[in-house]
């Protein structure tokens, strides 16, 4: 019962998001300066040229009656077609999402993998004591959460592609060329993530509750897994939308660096050559993704701490 | 004070317990020098002001001290088990079984993400070996002497579900799925209303009487422990001032900080036209009334 409204609630609210992401999105294209027509047209095709390319494309058609026809085609699954190529804006994506969707996954897992595990950690190394420990992990995470992500990634490829030639500087047909960028995008979120968990994990090791289960002598792993866990893992989850939407953000950007044929680097030639569907179609797309995930986020979130599914509706 | 060391009536000896924070010689200890028994089946009671080193001794006595604070005393021996000496390993089924703690505030001391059947059972299934279905039934029976309704539908429900009162007993049950000979109680009525608060208090007496678990019960009130108390430990400034029988208490205390506390405290017989003492330094000399003592 009270799972069926938690998840009627989150659906409706999904749905209205989704909804606002496709307005946005295609306001967004109509309304920025620029003419399509005459971009499809050529530089110096005749006024004549340019009408014909504005009526194929139904941009003489009324804005509402553009709108229409854009979800409808969403429903139908057709994003529009290139400009630039011609071929299907969905063609476009199929072919450029793989290296994208590699990094999003290699970088979401080493987020996980090494900013949880740390954060914990280092909440128990503060509360035994060891205080010049506590100095050294605010200081670096500090300092490795507020460097951009772009920074971080020139770093990366001057220091171990160039430099010491360890791994690939560039491509996206390898694995290894995906662990720098992965790396690059992942550093930052990872090391927000840890001094959340700690500032969280220190919360929770002083709590009543915990003390209640030291009073019980369970094992330490134990005490740690069933006690202290679940609940500092509820930090990092409702960090996880707003991780992941800053992860595909520097994805767009760390594509660039490492010139990796992905939906970043399309997305930015898109834009420079005016190439309105697809622009559109990743934007639509992204947005889709880091909305899908945040709804994720909270239905996990409901059930390891059942409370939050009160509190959110 | 008086206890006879050789009595194996005795269920709890601390003898010169002080407690002081770690690396911090200037600050005097919290707790200095305190010496109390309990015998077995008893229930004493420890008062005094806010601050007066109540929960630190029952931290101290459980080996729940926070971190940062340390301990010494000659000897604190519980149930035949040394706590100074021993190491957590020796002490762990000891300490997580026979010692009960029932704390102040019942809606933080569960834990907010997980059901109350899976914090009932893992003392007894790590403890005592037993299976799960055992444990749960033990958990549902532990509940009934609690008098909570509907046991079995408790279990798999999360803490946020219940009130305040059916917190604090389900917590009490808790601590008796190990069959304690100590059941160790800091404030556990301040968090509630009036009402409940004397409901549980009626339960920790009763499961006294039926289970021979014996109690020691902080509070401030000590009108509330007079109606519950063997014998009232008094506590002033992290020493005990005085240990009397409550026959005794009611007589008339000796010590006048003892008597302070006692006029401090509103009751049916107080006469509500007349301000309340209050104890606070210059309104109650403490120390000046004890040198004229
Ligand atoms: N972790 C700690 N570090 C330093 N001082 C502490 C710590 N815990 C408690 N104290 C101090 O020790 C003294 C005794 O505290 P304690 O909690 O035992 O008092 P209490 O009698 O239980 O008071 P209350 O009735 O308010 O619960 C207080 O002065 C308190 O400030
Ligand atoms: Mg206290």
């Amino acid at each position: 019962m009270k799972w069926r409204r938690f998840l009627v609630s989150r659906f409706v609210r999904l749905a209205f998001v989704l909804v606002a992401i496709t307005t946005l999105t295609f306001l967004m294209m109509h309304l920025a300066p620029g003419d399509p027509a005459r971009l499809v047209a050529g530089m110096d095709a005749d006024e004549q040229a340019v009408q014909i390319a504005r009526e194929r494309l139904g941009l003489d058609q009324p804005m509402y009656q553009q709108f229409l026809d854009y979800v409808g085609g969403l429903f139908r699954g057709d994003l529009g077609t290139s400009f630039a190529t011609n071929q299907p804006v969905t063609e476009e994506i199929a072919q450029k999402i793989g290296p994208t969707a590699q990094l999003a996954v290699l970088g979401m897992a080493l987020i996980l993998l090494v900013g949880l595990p740390m954060g914990i950690i280092g909440a128990v190394l503060t509360r035994n004591g060891h205080r010049w420990f506590e100095i050294a992990f605010s200081g670096s995470t500090g300092a490795m959460a507020s460097i951009p992500q772009y920074l971080i990634a020139t770093f990366l490829a001057f220091l171990f592609a160039v430099t010491w030639q360890l791994l690939p500087v560039a491509g996206s047909g390898s694995i290894e060329a995906a662990i720098l960028p992965a790396v690059a995008i992942a550093v930052r979120p990872a090391a927000s993530i840890a001094r959340l968990v700690r500032v969280r994990t220190l919360e929770v090791l002083e709590s009543p509750y915990v003390r209640t289960a030291r009073s019980k002598r369970l094992p330490t792993r134990k005490l740690y897994l069933a006690h202290v866990f679940p609940n500092s893992i509820t930090t990092m989850l409702a960090m996880g939308g707003v991780t992941f939407a800053s992860l595909i953000g520097g994805a767009v950007i760390v594509e660039q660096v490492f010139a990796r044929l992905g939906l970043g680097t399309t997305l930015v030639h898109s834009v420079l050559v005016g190439d309105y569907p697809v622009v559109q179609g990743i934007v639509l797309l992204l947005g889709f993704a880091v909305v899908l995930v945040n709804a994720l986020v909270d239905v996990i979130l409901g059930i390891v701490d059942p409370r939050t599914m009160e509190a959110g509706r | 004070m008086n206890a006879d060391p050789v009595s194996n009536d005795i269920l709890l000896d601390v003898r010169n317990l002080s407690i002081s924070v770690e690396n911090r010689d200037e600050i005097p200890p919290l707790v200095r020098n305190v010496s109390f028994h309990l015998n077995r089946g008893e229930i004493v009671g420890i008062v005094g002001e806010s601050g007066s080193g109540k929960t630190l001794t029952s931290l101290a006595v459980s080996r729940l001290l926070p971190q940062g604070l340390s301990m010494s005393a000659d000897r604190i021996d519980f149930d035949g088990h040394d706590l100074v000496g021993g190491s957590d390993r020796e002490l762990r089924t000891v300490l997580g079984t026979n010692l009960a703690m029932v704390f102040q505030d019942p809606m933080q001391s569960l834990n907010p993400a997980r059901k109350i059947g899976a914090q009932m059972i893992e003392t007894v299934r790590e403890h005592r070996g037993l299976s799960k279905k055992e444990a749960r039934a033990l958990a549902i029976r532990s509940l009934e002497d609690v008098h909570i309704t509907e046991p079995a539908k408790r279990l798999k429900q999360y803490p946020h579900e219940l009130s305040g009162g059916m917190r604090q007993r389900t917590m009490i049950a808790m601590g008796l799925m190990g069959e304690p000979s100590l059941i160790l109680a800091d404030e556990p009525t301040t968090a509630l209303d009036v009402t409940v608060q004397a409901q549980v208090m009626q339960l920790l007496c009763d499961l006294n009487d039926r289970k021979g678990s014996a109690v020691l019960l902080i509070s401030h009130n000590i009108s509330l422990l007079s109606e519950v108390c063997d014998r009232i430990i008094v506590m002033f400034r992290g020493e005990i001032v005085e240990d009397l029988t409550t026959a005794k208490l009611l007589a008339g205390p000796d010590h006048p900080y003892t008597q302070g506390l006692i006029r401090a405290v509103p009751d049916l017989n107080t006469d509500r036209g007349v301000d309340l003492v209050t104890i606070e330094d210059g309104q109650f000399d403490v120390e000046r009334e004890m040198n004229h003592a």
